[in-house]
């Protein structure tokens, strides 16, 4: 381009000797001071390996607890049956016996003093 | 050695290929630190920090641009960072002018010749120092615009009119002094 400003009579450097020697010195201390990647446990890579451990275990599961389920099903269940007369005192069966048979409007209500004494007793 | 080849030796850390890229390049790195610093020991102190980069560097480097490319943008970067934590760049740069002149060009025989060099040291002196490299570039190392729009991440346009505006203001600060001298 002629419009150039001529710069050919400008000196062009070179670089010292011992430039590129110095760049190689500091790049052996660099990697001397950088330590071996295999060294160092990687946490972000954990990341992954916990929502696939999770989806494991839930498979795992949803596949074992039919099993577990069924072998609860083969064993004989027993239940025990409690009488109500056999716990309570007198006079809490017959408020409880009555109810609905009396012909007055107002509630009947459990004297609070038998009613405390029964809870307190359970 | 192809310049891809160079590339994925240097991604994989090759020294040999770091030192064929020294080989092409360390001067033309040099000399472009030294446009925008003018200083000699800084402009070494950037080619190595520039060269000590390159192997980290160069694992984001995708090669959209040549190699030589890529680390004229490395240098300067790091002048313009060296400056911008230097702070007081133009006042240095007035402070040490006589000095460079005398380092970089020397003794030479003819008189005339030696103070148009001067002149012309002087002349890019006014400029800013990415402006000063800018034109260093594009007429001492050749690059196309396209390269300095790339280097300095700005618009081919905007490459173009800052050329042109150097390249007055360097010819009007010459004649002016020829004029008067």
């Amino acid at each position: 381009m002629a419009n150039k400003i001529d710069f050919s009579k400008l000196e062009r450097l070179t670089p010292r000797e011992d430039s590129w020697a110095k760049v190689c010195a500091r790049l052996d201390a660099e990697s001397a001071n950088t330590p071996a990647k295999g060294k160092i446990i990687d946490i972000k890579s954990w990341y992954s390996a916990i929502p696939i451990a999770a989806s494991l275990v839930l498979v795992s599961l949803t596949a074992l607890l039919p099993a577990i389920t069924d072998g609860m099903e083969d064993q004989p269940i027993t239940t025990e049956t409690i009488s109500i007369n056999s716990s309570t005192p007198d006079e809490v069966s017959s408020w409880y016996s009555s109810l609905g048979n009396s012909t007055s409007d107002e509630f009947e209500t459990l004297e609070e003093t038998v009613g405390f004494s029964y809870l307190i007793k359970e | 050695m192809d310049e891809k080849v160079i590339l994925q030796h240097l991604k994989d850390g090759s020294r040999e290929a770091l030192a064929l890229l020294w080989q092409a390049n360390s001067s033309n790195v040099l000399n472009l630190a030294f446009r925008m610093l003018k200083d000699r020991d800084q402009a070494e102190d950037i080619l190595m920090d520039v060269f000590v980069q390159v192997p980290k560097a160069v694992q984001a480097f995708r090669g959209e641009s040549a190699l030589g490319t890529w680390l004229y943008r490395l240098t300067v970067n790091a002048c313009l960072m060296k400056l911008r934590s230097q702070k007081r760049h133009r006042e240095l740069e007035e402070e040490r002018l006589n000095v460079i002149v005398e380092e970089v060009i020397g003794k030479v025989d003819s008189q005339d010749e030696d103070f148009d060099a001067e002149l012309l040291e002087k002349g890019l002196a006014q400029l800013p120092a990415e402006t000063r490299s800018m034109l260093w570039l594009k007429d001492a190392e050749d690059l196309d615009v396209k390269d300095l729009a790339s280097i300095y991440k700005m618009p081919e346009g905007t490459v173009k009119a800052r050329l042109s505006r150097a390249r007055h203001l360097v010819r009007d600060f010459l004649k002016e002094r020829k004029d008067h001298g």
